[in-house]
């Protein structure tokens, strides 16, 4: 059997098709990283004409609260106590933001807490009037997981990022997770395996291969799990050069930054609910989870490709068939995810294992990890006894 | 000993029937040709044989081994080239031969052996896609052979041959059934061929084989004697003598099955006819081609 699968690598690896999309693969991860270093110095150039206009009207805001009125009631008092240490708090995150000499990002994030925890009592003690988030108005949750995020900066003494498109290594995987690689994935996924099963047919090879007395199943079980060493060595090694680049560039970043996810995603197998007060955990530990669920929707993809590939007779056709399934299935995401239970069931609706996480999808990380298996058994199932039993006509 | 045997074997496509319940056998050491036109079934045949389709009906037999209980086995006899060489064109020659010579534990002498045979030399270590056809069905030669199997498969070997590669596959075949005790079971349109290589031949037409009703090879005997016209006189009704003709005074050509030229020549002899001489020739396989598949009487 190990000679069989080796010998199938062996194809899978030398085959100048899998190589382009490897090639592909590698470039399209080079240019969202190249793309987002870009947007990352033109937002820090923005930002710094922000911050000095920013800092000059919070200046200004906190001599006014000084001066005016004198001896207002105890009501306006409290709320131009609470606004005036806003525009303190604000004044300094400002000022230490653009601190020269001197990188003062503890402070910045302490005012940050501070200033929150100060909306916060505001909120609590009815100063502000708290709008629903719809109304564009600050929530308690809200101002909840910013305090809690930025403590947790704070007491693991991890520097934010500057902004989202800041590409330290970590950061970098975190965005291809959730924003590329749930399509990016699919395509990669079916180019490569897709004609797994079809190739043989364009090539006879077939003729050749069932000829040798071994039983069909193992030369099927060999493809299948070739094929998902192929697609896992494919984007688990793109990834990781792209990564190693990004670090290299910008810096690893902390593997204890901190990443929102929903407690529900882990304690329920569908998320009825999200829950509002978010729960942050390590980059490290966050990415392990979204990896793992990642890489069974990579294990369903390839058991999907492997079926369109035993049903067909020419690899364009397999390949053209899986693709556009899939593409349909991005399409339809959207209402998909508004019909909860059938969502829950729709093995796609697990691609972006970073939304299954933050508590986005209608299923939650169990869901994800019994629909993925129980679907990529089900089609494993299905195309051995099509493999076994059909007539090869080639 | 059997090496193939083929028992009422039926396959459909959907509706249509394609192979009508055919029987053969093929013995130990033994050529066969397998001879039909184009849709007649000996592809579908050959692919029933290797397991590539599955019968509706029927058992094959190979080497002792029912195919469909004991696969394994029965393939394990077996090797085969269905059509074309359906070889992995991204792999190196040698590439695909050490697949087969790790998957069936052939040792390394062996692989050298098969290597040998394929004449490849350098181009072993080439990419199957830069092989011309021949070296293609050489290589393919060479995979079957370092299987050492007990039947060997061939469907249309010398399709897209040159005259050269054409004589040194017949060559190798003969060398097989002679050195290895290989039986050959090979279709082909190139009836010439077929002729020279194929101990017996076996018609396929319609998905029904047609051996039983139409000898393999019938003779024609050219007896030169002293009165033709008693000789057939006396000949007539005798078992297996298809057809007659005198030919002048002294000649009379004789059309029969194989093996009844003893009887004939017995009786001649009892009857004090004296024979001069006797030409043998093999009828000709474009003639009971023609025959068989176009209607053509001969």
């Amino acid at each position: 059997m190990s000679k069989i699968i080796l010998f199938e690598l062996k194809k899978q690896f030398t085959s100048v098709k899998n190589m382009v999309v490897w090639l592909l693969l590698l470039v399209t991860l080079l240019a969202f990283g190249s793309i987002n270093m870009a947007r990352d110095l033109q937002f820090k150039k923005e930002r710094l004409a922000y911050d000095n206009s920013a800092w000059d009207a919070a200046i200004q805001l906190n001599l006014l609260l000084q001066e005016y009125p004198k001896n207002p009631p105890e009501n306006v008092q409290k709320a131009m106590d609470l606004w005036r240490r806003d525009a303190v708090y604000s004044a300094q995150q400002r000022v230490y933001t653009s601190w020269v000499g001197e990188d003062r990002w503890r402070d910045v994030v302490l005012a940050n807490i501070n200033r929150n925890e100060n909306l916060l009592q505001g909120l609590r003690e009815g100063i502000i009037s708290g709008k629903s988030k719809s109304e564009g108005g600050v929530t308690e949750e809200d101002l909840i997981n910013n305090i809690n995020y930025n403590k947790y900066l704070y007491d693991n003494d991890i520097k934010p990022l500057n902004n989202i498109y800041q590409m330290t290594g970590i950061n970098f995987l975190y965005r291809v997770l959730s924003e590329l690689m749930p399509y990016l994935a699919a395509v990669v996924v079916l180019l490569l395996c897709s004609d797994c099963f079809a190739s043989e047919v364009d090539w006879g090879s077939y003729k050749f291969l069932l000829l040798q007395p071994y039983p069909r199943g193992k030369f099927f079980t060999a493809k299948v799990l070739s094929c998902l060493v192929v697609a896992l060595t494919v984007l688990g090694s793109s990834l990781l050069i792209v990564f190693v680049i990004m670090s290299v560039l910008n810096g690893t970043g902390s593997a204890k930054y901190p990443i929102a996810f929903d407690p529900n995603a882990f304690s329920s197998f569908a998320v009825t609910q999200k829950s509002e007060i978010l729960v942050y955990l390590g980059a490290s530990r966050f990415l392990l989870y979204a990896f793992i669920l990642f890489a069974l929707y990579i294990v369903f993809l390839t058991t999907f490709a492997c079926l369109s590939s035993v049903l067909s007779q020419e690899s364009l056709n397999a390949m053209t068939a899986s693709i556009s399934v899939t593409f349909a299935a991005a399409v339809l995401q959207s209402p998909i995810s508004r019909m909860t239970y059938f969502s829950l069931f729709w093995p796609f609706s697990y691609g972006n294992a970073v939304t299954v996480m933050a508590g986005d999808a209608a299923g939650s990380m169990l869901a994800g990890f019994i629909v993925l298996i129980s679907v990529s058994v089900l089609l494993v199932s299905i195309s051995r006894i099509i493999f076994i039993k059909k007539d090869i006509i080639c | 000993m059997h090496v193939l045997e083929v028992n009422n074997l039926s396959k459909s496509f959907g509706k249509t029937r394609v192979i009508k319940n055919i029987s053969f056998n093929v013995e130990e050491g033994e050529i066969v040709g397998f001879v039909g036109p184009n849709g007649a079934g000996k592809t579908t045949t050959l692919k029933l044989i290797t397991d590539l389709i599955r019968p509706d009906e029927g058992e094959i037999i190979i080497n002792g081994y029912p195919l469909k209980k004991r696969r394994e086995a029965a393939l394990g006899s077996l090797a085969g080239i269905i059509e074309n060489p359906g070889l992995y064109v991204n792999l190196t020659g040698l590439d695909n031969l050490l697949f087969i010579a790790k998957v069936r534990g052939i040792s390394k002498e062996k692989l050298q052996r098969a290597i040998d045979i394929t004449g490849l030399g350098k181009n072993i270590h080439r990419q199957v896609r830069k092989y011309s056809l021949g070296m293609k069905q050489r290589l393919a030669l060479g995979m079957c052979l370092m299987t050492e199997p007990k039947l060997l498969i061939l469907d249309e070997p010398t399709n897209g041959l040159d005259p050269t590669g054409t004589m040194e596959l017949r060559e190798l075949m003969l060398k097989m059934v002679q050195e290895e005790g290989v039986s050959i079971l090979f279709s082909s349109h190139m009836l010439g061929e077929v002729e020279k290589t194929a101990d017996r031949v076996i018609y396929i037409k319609d998905g029904v084989l047609l051996d039983k009703t139409v000898p393999a090879f019938d003779s024609f005997f050219s007896i030169i004697l002293n009165d033709p016209s008693e000789a057939a006189a006396l000949l007539k009704g005798v078992e297996g003598i298809l057809s007659m003709k005198v030919e002048g005074k002294d000649k009379l050509s004789v059309h029969m099955r194989e093996g009844v030229i003893s009887e004939v020549l017995r009786i001649l002899t009892e009857n004090n006819i004296r024979i001069h001489d006797i030409n043998k020739q093999r009828d000709d396989l474009e003639l009971i081609y023609s025959r068989i598949f176009r209607g053509v009487e001969s």
